[in-house]
């Protein structure tokens, strides 16, 4: 869809309190807004720590289109450059993941180490006297910080600092991360990448949208009620306590706790053996204490999104990654618990590649609804996605956050309220 | 598979409980017990994959049109009871209003049984497993 408007986009015209305009899915002046005002301004999760664990090792990522190296460096520092030859603009790492000291340019043979340094520039005696190395280094993003291994990066020089635009996300990543009883989650199975024909920011609203899974996942849901005994509807349904909220910042969570203690505690799928549960339960407890560690295990992991790519969900990180107005690709990485007994771990990968990526149980029929969504879009009407679900029942909790029944579309009015005011913004 | 033969194909699997339907991801050959797949399925699961594909609403609104050529078979030496059989496909799909292809090698295991073979198991090496890729919603 190339429909150019011309109209500067109003987004307090398009973006209303209880319905959005489908323009801001299509428009593609809407997108680059987006890629200035969101994804070259914000804190952009990148990549997690344990995916460069020795001196050397790099991967490569987008910010927003913008592709970036993410090396380690000998003192073990972390550099997100930009992936560019400073001389005529190749670029100049070609692989997703790897081990190097140096990234050559093919083209002209420029050097660069893994801090972004220019150490070589072939027949350098044509540059006069005025040209030092020192002026090319590979540029960086502007700014990055770390939280529990999650590695962000700002092309922003300016803003608030990175624990303040997390907010209240910050504890469910603790509460995400603490289910290793030494607090560490580790990527290190690899990643499956899922693409849709459509725009970035459904993969986001659906990530915490709790209407949607008994329905469109009928047969999935089927499937997964057969094996573990588990009536879905106390879980996604109508009756289900759990809870629809809207955490701040354009983050947002469905908050499946009061389903998770009835269980027993969801750290992976049920069924794996006693064994490995005692020396899970045995560790918890020498690092949390018994009752910090029951309540650890009974909560489980938290499922809620960050704005505007990084979802967490079950055991993996989600990572929303936009290539243009109505294209996106998803990267699902499963991720380990440091310490854990190697069967739960071995559980926690196997979910993920059951559930998610192209062919798994769950994941596909999303893929399959965002592309008719675009489709649909083309129809305008009527311009107006509907968000008004419980509205009429959501209420303040004292933390300042939003709540609203699992099913409602808290979850979505409190995405948009946020992409409202940063769209809005100069 | 083209048709979408769920039953005829999955009788073709041998009846033991250890056989693996493997397309592997971010690489060729990266051991599938603590490396991510894009499909790795036992007997169980593959019938539950087959379940998933026949009662999905939208699945069967949308049923994908394929077609598949398969070629450059080999038929490697057999190892006890086991006979390794290597071949290469290119396969069309045509799913809503777009056609993309596939392609890769199939590497199956079979068993004797009777007058013919049965699958043991089959990995599936796609060329573009170390990229992004859309729905994969039928037999590989």
């Amino acid at each position: 869809m190339t429909t150019m408007l011309s109209t500067q986009a109003d987004y307090g015209q398009l973006v209303q309190d209880d319905r959005v305009s489908g323009r801001v899915y299509y428009d593609p002046a809407v997108f680059e807004e987006e890629l200035e005002k969101i994804w070259y301004r914000d804190w952009i999760y990148v990549a997690h720590a344990s995916e460069i664990p020795e001196p050397g090792d790099y991967v490569t990522r987008r910010i927003g289109l913008q592709p970036v190296i993410v090396s380690r460096d000998e003192d073990r520092g972390i550099h997100l450059l930009l992936n560019r030859c400073m001389h005529r603009g190749n670029t100049v790492c070609q692989s997703e993941r790897g081990n190097t000291h140096a990234f050559r340019c093919a083209y002209h043979g420029w050097t660069y180490d893994n801090r972004g340094a220019l150490i070589g520039v072939p027949y350098a005696a044509a540059y006069d006297g005025s040209f030092s190395r020192e002026e090319y280094p590979l540029a960086r993003v502007a700014r990055m910080a770390t939280y529990r291994g999650l590695i962000f990066g700002s092309m922003s020089a300016a803003g608030p600092r990175l624990e303040e635009r997390l907010g209240k996300a910050a504890g469910l990543i603790d509460q995400f991360v603490d289910l290793s009883p030494v607090g560490e989650v580790v990527l290190r199975a690899g990643v499956l990448r899922h693409s849709f024909k459509g725009n970035w920011k459904m993969a986001l609203e659906n990530s915490v949208d709790g209407y949607h899974p008994n329905i469109l996942h009928r047969a999935a849901m089927m499937l997964i009620a057969k094996g573990r005994k588990v009536d879905m509807e106390s879980v996604f349904g109508e009756h289900t306590d759990a809870l629809a909220r809207d955490l701040g910042n354009g983050s947002a969570q469905l908050d499946l706790t009061s389903v998770n203690r009835e269980r027993g505690g969801r750290v992976v799928p049920h069924g794996w053996s006693a064994e490995a549960w005692e020396q899970y339960l045995d560790a918890m407890q020498r690092r949390y204490g018994a009752d910090r560690a029951r309540e650890i295990i009974e909560i489980g992991g938290p499922h809620f999104c960050i704005f505007p790519n990084l979802i967490f969900i079950l055991n993996q990180f989600r990572v929303i990654q936009p290539v243009s107005v109505d294209e996106t690709v998803v990267h699902y990485y499963p991720t380990m618990l440091e310490g854990a007994p190697e069967e739960m771990n071995r559980r926690r990968l196997a979910e993920t590649y059951l559930i998610h990526g192209p062919a798994g149980r769950v994941a596909p029929d999303d893929f399959e609804a965002y592309e008719r969504n675009q489709e649909g879009f083309r129809a305008r009407t009527n311009e107006w996605l509907v968000l008004r679900r419980g509205l009429h029942r959501e209420r303040r909790e004292s933390a300042g956050t939003i709540a609203g029944h699992e099913t409602d579309e808290t979850t979505q009015r409190g995405i948009w309220r946020h992409y409202r005011q940063v769209m809005q913004s100069e | 598979m083209d048709n979408h033969r769920y039953d005829e194909w999955f009788a073709l699997w041998a009846e033991d409980g250890q056989l693996t339907y493997w397309v592997p991801c971010n690489g060729d050959d990266l051991d599938p017990k603590v490396n991510v797949s894009i499909i790795y399925d036992t007997r169980t699961q593959l019938r539950n994959r087959i379940t998933r594909l026949r009662e999905t609403p939208w699945l069967r609104e949308q049923t994908p049109r394929l077609l598949r050529v398969v070629s450059n078979v080999e038929v490697g030496d057999e190892t006890g009871a086991e006979v390794t059989a290597t071949s290469n496909f290119i396969l069309a799909q045509l799913h809503r209003h777009n056609q993309c292809l596939w392609a890769g090698t199939s590497i199956h295991k079979l068993v004797p049984a009777g007058e013919s073979f049965r699958i043991r198991s089959k990995k599936v090496v796609l060329i573009n497993n170390d990229e992004a890729m859309p729905n994969l919603m039928f037999l590989i």
